[in-house]
């Protein structure tokens, strides 16, 4: 009886072990996640950006059209 | 008003042709014509420099050359220019390097605008070729704290002459980072410091420039940086030792060496929520309560919980084993109201220094304590708040910045390594406000100011906490040194009301419309597409 509760208990101390490992294993990984996410959100904020200028172009009509706009701009700010 | 009579101060040694008649061209096409050229050959070998010298002060009344009678380096050629000055204004141009043609021009508009200014200082790109200007470098407005860590004012530096006198010059125990030394110097008597938001400077690229390779250039220079932030940190008593990032050339870090560490009260307001931190279930505040007992190194302090009614028992029971003698609870019964939680928890609070502190934070460094406490001991700063990161290592808080008069979090949600425009996530700067989630103030401030304003009983009121500390002419500061971890918005819902928008900018917009923090050239801390093409804005006169 006294063996197996001793069992039992070391039993239960491995386990216990094994679940703070894992536990440690997965916030290593969500370290990494989150290192990745967050170049990621960059690179999305970046890449936002090239966007919005894409658009601003189609909505110009042509390259010669930002390209005034964006002289218009510089000579305004004169 | 009449321009002041500006005295370009440069050293020039082994120069190449082209760059060296690129640097006396930028001078004369300077659209200001009160200047003078101070130039000091540091006995150059290469015959053609002495000889462009000379042939530049004989068509120009206003360039004057002297040729040393040895090499003495660049400090002992720095302070000979510095003799020949006469004008009311110094401006430090290197012998590779140009100015705008706008330059002194816009800064006499500058000092007529602000007469009591004593240094003034401007934004600055780098020429990588022919005509092509990259790395633009959009500083923020004055910022002492940033200084420290980083030599951000650089270039264009113009300074009052008398004060530069004051100073003793350019000091040769800084050999390598004289500059540095000198606007420290100045700065700490300066009566005001103005920053121009124009690139007047360019910082040409060449192979043996540190422009070009960093660190690897001159170590030396950097370890004369780290002596002179040092000898700074002595003379105004900021108890510090200052010590070289390894990683980053150029960047500093400051570590405390308190004498005395005075009685901080730290003040959480608290339901004893419970939530899952890294895959077990945690009462926030227990956590919060453990890592700062458990982890830091600072002896003198007290704990004050604001409890609200209805918290779970058990929970309290742990909370008071966790914070032993340290901890004092004080019972809340009210409807929910951060500030009003957190101006009760101040009133118990016996402390000089408080320590705003959220229950979803858990502390990381372990000398955070110290560092809040070494800057907020310094009688001109108001608020020092820290970095917070997300618990998966993401940036939740580098200080906060305003657009539109509305504050933010830059780079929220991005990599824990990410330096930032400039570095200036690794920095210590002045941003208008930190989060209340972690925020040191001294207690009569605290008191002075009427806490935190209840009109803002949820969000905004640790903002409105720290401008009213700007308001008051004190500074805040973001200490990127100082990291804890921050289970974000876990206890509630973080989103902000229309009227609580409308009531910070009815407040404060004239504060916050142009973030000193930042630079007008830049959106989502990033320089804006047209701000690149400053450049194409010269207008150059004939010479």
């Amino acid at each position: 009886m006294a063996d197996e509760a001793a069992e039992l208990r070391a039993e239960l101390e491995r386990r216990e072990a094994e679940i703070v490992r894992l536990r440690d294993l997965l916030i290593a990984r969500d370290a990494e996640l989150g290192s990745a996410r967050g170049r990621l959100l960059r690179y999305e904020r970046r890449f936002g950006r090239l966007r919005r200028t894409v658009t601003e172009l189609r909505a110009g009509g042509s390259v010669k059209g930002l390209a005034g706009k964006a002289a218009r701009r510089l000579l305004r700010r004169h | 008003m009449p321009a002041p009579l500006f005295s370009i101060v440069t050293p020039v040694y082994e120069t190449p042709a082209p760059v060296l008649a690129k640097m006396l061209r930028s001078v004369r096409r300077q659209r200001c014509g009160d200047w003078e050229l101070c130039l000091v050959d540091d006995r150059s070998a290469a015959p053609h420099v002495a000889e462009m010298l000379a042939a530049a002060e004989r068509e120009d009344e206003r360039v004057r050359m002297r040729r040393r009678e040895e090499n003495g380096g660049i400090v002992a050629a720095s302070n000979d220019a510095l003799a020949m000055a006469e004008g009311e204004f110094i401006a430090l141009l290197d012998h590779d390097d140009e100015l705008h043609p706008d330059a002194l021009a816009l800064v006499a508009e500058a000092l007529a605008a602000s007469p009591e200014a004593d240094y003034v200082y401007s934004d600055e790109d780098k020429i990588v070729g022919p005509g092509l200007h990259l790395g633009p470098f959009f500083k923020p407005d004055w910022s002492p704290e940033r200084l420290r860590t980083q030599m951000y004012t650089c270039h264009l530096s113009v300074l009052r002459r008398s004060l530069v006198a004051e100073v003793g010059g350019f000091d040769p125990e800084f050999e390598g980072a004289q500059d540095w030394d000198l606007v420290l110097k100045a700065t700490e008597r300066a009566r005001a410091v103005v920053h121009l938001p124009r690139v007047l400077y360019h910082w040409r690229v060449i192979a043996t420039s540190a422009a070009a390779r960093g660190g690897e250039t001159k170590p030396w220079a950097f370890e004369a940086g780290t002596r002179a932030v040092q000898a700074h940190c002595e003379r105004i008593g900021l108890q510090a030792r200052v010590e070289r990032d390894e990683v980053h050339p150029g960047l500093h870090h400051l570590r405390p060496q308190l004498r005395e560490e005075p009685l901080v009260s730290i003040v959480i307001p608290t339901a004893c929520q419970s939530r899952e931190v890294r895959y077990q279930q945690q009462v926030l505040v227990d956590n919060c309560v453990r890592s700062v007992r458990e982890r830091s190194t600072y002896e003198n302090y007290e704990i004050v919980c604001v409890l609200d009614a209805g918290a779970p028992a058990e929970a309290v029971a742990e909370l008071r084993e966790l914070g032993g003698e340290r901890l004092r609870i004080v019972d809340y019964d009210q409807p929910f109201d951060f500030a009003a939680k957190n101006n009760l928890g101040a009133a118990d609070a016996k402390g000089e220094y408080l320590l705003l502190l959220n229950d979803d934070v858990e502390v990381a460094t372990a000398d955070w304590i110290e560092r809040m406490v070494m800057y907020a001991s310094l009688p001109e700063v108001g608020v020092v708040g820290g970095r917070l990161l997300l618990e998966d290592g993401r940036i939740q808080h580098a200080g906060v910045r305003f657009q539109g008069g509305l504050p933010g979090h830059p780079y929220h949600g991005y990599a824990g390594d990410f330096a930032g425009y400039s570095n200036d996530v690794l920095v210590a700067r002045n941003p208008l406000a930190v989060t209340g989630a972690c925020l040191m103030t001294p207690r009569n401030l605290y008191d002075q100011l009427g806490g935190l304003a209840t009109e803002f009983p949820l969000n905004y009121n640790d903002v409105d906490y720290c401008l009213k500390v700007r308001a008051a002419g004190k500074r805040v500061v973001y200490d990127p040194d100082l990291v804890m971890l921050h289970f974000e918005s876990s206890t509630r819902s973080s989103d902000v009301e229309e009227w609580e928008k409308d009531l910070l900018k009815r407040k404060w917009l004239p504060l916050t419309a142009t973030d000193p923090d930042s630079n007008p050239h830049l959106i989502d801390e990033r320089p804006k597409l047209l701000a690149r093409l400053d450049f194409a804005r010269r207008r150059w006169p004939r010479v």
